[in-house]
């Protein structure tokens, strides 16, 4: 142990300050080279194909054409165009309308189906899958098996409804019930997916508060009221964030199963950014029009966010 | 590749045991109010009506594809065919290119699958366990671009992908969706939660980052790389509003675009149209089933939150 | 050593000057200097948050230091990657790699660095020898118990024959009896491989026992650098007399107070005249005195000469029972005394302080420590 006498008091420092600085960047920029290539091609096609386009839709906005012929510079002819157009307004109003349906009704059936899933014990993960299927499904699939179901003269649900001795539906001819069938079909094929989002969230609250609450002898709507419901707010934030971003830009669905119709009742914004491009030759005009897409979809994000954080904290 | 070892405690004490095999399954049988017998079977009639609402349209169009046309429109219609008719299939296979549009769906599906889970993983590596400058801001900035949605930069993008000749090609339907950066946020916060001593014991054992990368990392965020692999790979197989946008060329239609194609105007050919809905089936369920226990919605509500 | 002529590398192990790290305006080490010889080994301890873990982690090269330098034999490391500094590190959850086998992780750095399979196979062959770990070497460490990670991390170590060991409290994830079990090893271990070892924690028992040194850290500076016995008789502040030693040291305030017979401290326990002692102190100047517990002697209440004291608890400790009295003016204080000695709560008792005594200034530094007489107050 004696063999360790203290070593003499260690030298002072052998480097300059200058001398350190230098060293100490080299060594610095090394790790950040590293860092950099590991996320080089992730930053080169977010670069290439989402930071390039994001400007570039500000500078088709100022033109017109470019599809099919050369693109002229055009001013702000697209921005004036969009407050003409009566299309526009009938999209965003479409647009709105199918969130304002299939949204509150994806959440209410969707919670709905979680909280009954939640008592099922065996058979559990069948039942979860044969409601997640249609997830699964493209939507242009989706469209036609609805398309062939919703037929006025032998589709299925007319079919049942005759047999029942109801008056059969027009289900995609009336202007006036469109859309609902369009929100109908949103709903049967997202519920599955919702249910199963809302029971992860479920199945994560602290099962000691619900021990508590049985011993306080509140009953089962006390406790989905004033216990499940507002712990499921964070859950409720975030699903109401996705079902927008997604329900904003609906297509697939309008494009197989109506292309817009009846009379424009079923035409979204995103169907009409679409038809501006090949249809009607009008890049500029559909650039505009993203435009008010992101603004929508920002706007709304927004304001659930707004609405579910003011709600929490009061 | 979904082959997990046989050392599950051990990833627990690693700090990833939530994202063990099976553990999902076996924590959503935790019965979280004690129900009734009577509310028990309530719930079971109840979710079983929804399930025969999800699963009854595509039975129907399954007995519509076997079915002939003259057959199709009979009153009262027969549920279950009494002869199986095959004719929808055979027409679709030799009349249209159903064939060469399910190859390219699974080749661009594969292709996009395999170079997100690579750089996705990359990138949350470098977010997660490596400090340099700016790192904060970058990130935020990539979760920005999640707030830009495809259907709004459509046609910029279409002009770009035309400007560099690529359209009809599959570089037009692979490259663009490599930019979504939603596997870069998931694959962060799953190696953010694997303990730092791990990947500094590996940096003293003679690893360089690469190799952290590779050896430790890799091989235990493997079931988030296969949440996201699947949602990948099922975001790409359905898409269809970018393929239109982008292809022309019947031989370069994917299964959605081409089925969609299908529909003519004036005569809607409904058998083909439902045996093709459901052959377009038939691999997306094969994989889902595969991988179906690695993948709830609650692992990726488990990752994205934060 | 070097005393027949040869040459002898007398090159620290790792050198450390001037060591600083900030985090944002959070100071984690301040100006830490050291120098470790070969075969040395070094304890760090301290209270959790004294920036222990964060020295050895500069040391490896996890964390950059803001100011100062790292020499690992002698080369300067501040600037070299933590697989290029030759050091190998046990943590304190053992960080072992969960999806490989024992046998895969004690030969990782091998294989890291190069080494060819059969080579590799044949060194975790001798190390799973050396460790008692060959029928285990195809578990993987999830199945294994405390002891038996704490081995494999302890091999992933030692296979590399790296310059120093860095060890993060190593035991503190084992219970007690096991814990004792695993420092002897360790210390076997450390015999017979000889390598520089620092090994941090907050254990003073450990430190005792296994340094040859010990560094006492206290809010990222240090506070003393001795071996145990002069870190336990001579303590360099009030700081390091508390934290190391069990009971902790008696601390009592006092004032230098001019008397009959020359200078002489005075406080409310007692009185300790100061002539002879080396103690230039100002008259007036507060001082604080410690005793260890094992240096106050007890006595029965009769003796006059004894300070007297009353026993408020008895705390029996195995060989030794501590005793906790009541002093005049409130004052608390703790005496060790054999298990054989017969005493009861609420006894009246007199101590002399007859053994060493320390005096620390109003810092808390040092001044003396030595065999100091001292009176009951009052007296003298």
């Amino acid at each position: 142990m004696d063999d360790h006498a203290p070593p003499a008091v260690p030298a002072p420092r052998r480097l300059t300050g200058a001398e350190h600085r230098r060293l100490a960047r080299r060594y610095r920029l090394r790790r950040t080279l590293q860092a950099y290539a590991f996320l080089a091609p992730n930053l080169f096609f977010f670069g290439l194909f989402l930071v390039v386009p994001s400007i570039w839709l500000l500078l088709v906005t100022f033109q017109s054409g470019g599809v099919y012929g050369e693109a002229q510079f055009v001013g702000l002819d697209n921005w004036r165009q969009l407050f003409v157009d009566p299309l526009v307004t009938q999209t965003m109003r479409n647009t709105l309308l199918l969130a304002a349906m299939s949204i509150p009704a994806l959440f209410v059936v969707g919670l709905g189906l979680a909280l009954l899933l939640r008592n099922i014990g065996r058979g559990g993960p069948a039942l979860r899958a044969a409601l997640y299927f249609p997830t699964l499904t493209p939507l242009v699939i989706i469209g036609s098996i609805w398309l062939f179901l919703v037929h006025p003269d032998f589709g299925a649900l007319n079919l049942g409804i005759r047999a029942l001795g109801g008056d059969t539906v027009n289900w995609l001819g009336d202007t006036a019930i469109a859309l609902p069938t369009i929100a109908m079909v949103e709903v049967w094929r997202g519920m599955g997916f919702w249910a199963l989002f809302f029971l992860a969230g479920l199945l994560a609250l602290p099962e000691e508060l619900y021990q508590a609450a049985h011993l306080d002898g509140t009953n089962a709507w006390q406790r989905l009221r004033y216990l499940t419901l507002p712990l499921m707010r964070p859950v409720f934030l975030f699903a109401a964030i996705v079902a927008i971003f997604y329900t904003l830009q609906v297509f697939d669905t309008v494009f197989v199963m109506t292309d817009g119709g009846p009379a424009n009742s079923t035409a979204t914004v995103a169907w009409y950014v679409y038809k501006s491009i090949y249809v009607y030759d009008q890049a500029g005009f559909g650039a505009s029009l993203s435009f008010i897409l992101l603004l929508m979809i920002l706007g709304l994000t927004l304001g659930a966010l707004r609405l579910l954080r003011s709600r929490m904290d009061g | 590749m979904v082959v997990q070892h046989e050392a599950p405690s051990a990833i627990t004490d690693a700090g990833t045991g939530q994202h063990r095999r099976g553990s999902a399954r076996r924590s959503s049988r935790r019965p979280v109010g004690q129900a009734g017998p009577a509310l028990k079977a309530a719930s079971y009639v109840t979710v079983a009506v929804a399930a025969l609402a999800t699963l009854g349209p595509f039975f129907y169009i399954l007995t519509t594809s076997l079915k002939d046309s003259a057959s199709l429109f009979s009153y009262p219609p027969n549920w279950i065919p009494d002869e199986l008719f095959w004719g929808n299939y055979s027409r679709l296979l030799t009349e249209t290119l159903f064939v060469r549009w399910t190859v390219n769906t699974l080749i661009v599906a594969t292709t996009v699958t395999a170079l997100k889970l690579l750089f996705d993983s990359m990138a949350g590596y470098a977010f997660a366990k490596i400090d340099f400058p700016a790192k904060e801001p970058l990130f935020i900035f990539l979760l920005l671009g999640l707030m830009i949605p495809v259907s709004a930069l459509l046609i910029p993008l279409f002009f770009l992908v035309r400007g560099m000749n690529l359209l009809n090609t599959y570089w037009a339907l692979i490259l663009p969706p490599l930019a979504n950066p939603i596997g870069i946020l998931l694959m962060r916060n799953f190696i953010q939660s694997l303990p730092r001593d791990l990947d500094n014991a590996a940096r003293l054992d003679g690893c360089s980052e690469f190799a952290i990368y590779r050896r430790i990392v890799v091989p235990l965020v493997r079931p988030p790389l296969v949440v996201l692999g699947v949602l990948t790979f099922m975001i790409q197989y359905t898409s269809f509003i970018w393929p239109l946008v982008v292809t022309s060329d019947n031989r370069m239609n994917v299964l959605t675009t081409g089925l969609a194609g299908q529909r003519g105007v004036a005569t809607i050919d409904w058998g083909a149209i439902s045996a093709g809905g459901i052959m377009a089936m038939i691999p997306i369920t094969i994989f889902f089933l595969a991988l179906q226990r690695f993948f709830t919605a609650g692992s990726l509500m488990g990752a994205l939150k934060q | 050593m070097g005393a027949d002529g040869t040459m002898v590398d007398d090159t620290p192990a790792i050198e450390l000057v001037g060591i600083g790290k900030r985090y944002g305006d959070a100071v984690a080490l301040e100006d830490v200097s050291i120098a470790i010889a070969k075969r040395e080994f070094v304890v760090l301890l301290g209270p959790s948050g004294c920036g222990k873990s964060t020295l050895l982690k500069v040391i490896a090269g996890l964390e950059d230091a803001t100011d100062g330098e790292v020499y690992i034999d002698g080369r300067l490391a501040n600037y070299v990657v933590p697989k290029e500094r030759d050091v190998a590190m046990v943590f304190q959850n053992y960080a072992l790699y969960p999806h490989m086998t024992v046998a895969r992780n004690i030969g990782f750095p091998l294989k890291m660095t190069g080494h060819s399979k059969e080579e590799v196979r044949q060194r975790v062959a001798e190390m799973a020898q050396l460790l008692e770990m060959e029928t285990e070497l195809e578990k993987y460490p999830g199945t294994l118990s405390g002891g038996q990670r704490q081995r494999v991390a302890l091999g992933r170590a030692i296979i590399r024959n790296p310059t120093a060991f860095l060890m993060d409290e190593p035991l503190s994830n084992l219970d007690a009896l096991l814990r004792t079990q695993m420092r002897d090893e360790l210390l076997k271990l450390h015999r017979r491989v000889g390598r520089t070892t620092i090994y941090v924690t907050h254990d003073q028992m450990e430190a005792m026992t296994m340094a040859d040194r010990i560094v006492v850290l206290k809010s990222g500076v240090i506070q003393q650098i001795g071996t145990p016995r002069q870190v336990y008789r001579e303590p360099a502040n009030t700081f390091v007399a508390m934290f190391v030693g069990s009971p902790q040291m008696n601390l009592f305030a006092g004032q230098v107070a001019a008397g009959g017979a020359g200078p002489r401290i005075e406080s409310p326990v007692m009185t300790v005249p100061l002539d002879g002692h080396g103690l230039d102190l100002d008259v007036g100047r507060d001082v604080t005195i410690g005793v260890r517990a094992e240096d106050i002697v007890l006595t029965h209440d009769s003796d006059a000469d004894a300070v007297r004291a009353s026993v408020t608890l008895v705390e029996p400790v195995g060989a030794d029972v501590f005793i906790n009295v009541s002093l005049p003016g409130d004052v608390a204080c703790v005496v060790r005394v054999p298990a054989t000695t017969d005493v009861t709560e609420g006894q009246p008792v007199g101590l002399h302080f007859s053994g060493r005594l320390h005096v620390f200034g109003p810092d808390g530094a040092r001044l003396s420590t030595g065999d100091l007489f001292v009176h009951p107050a009052g007296l003298g």
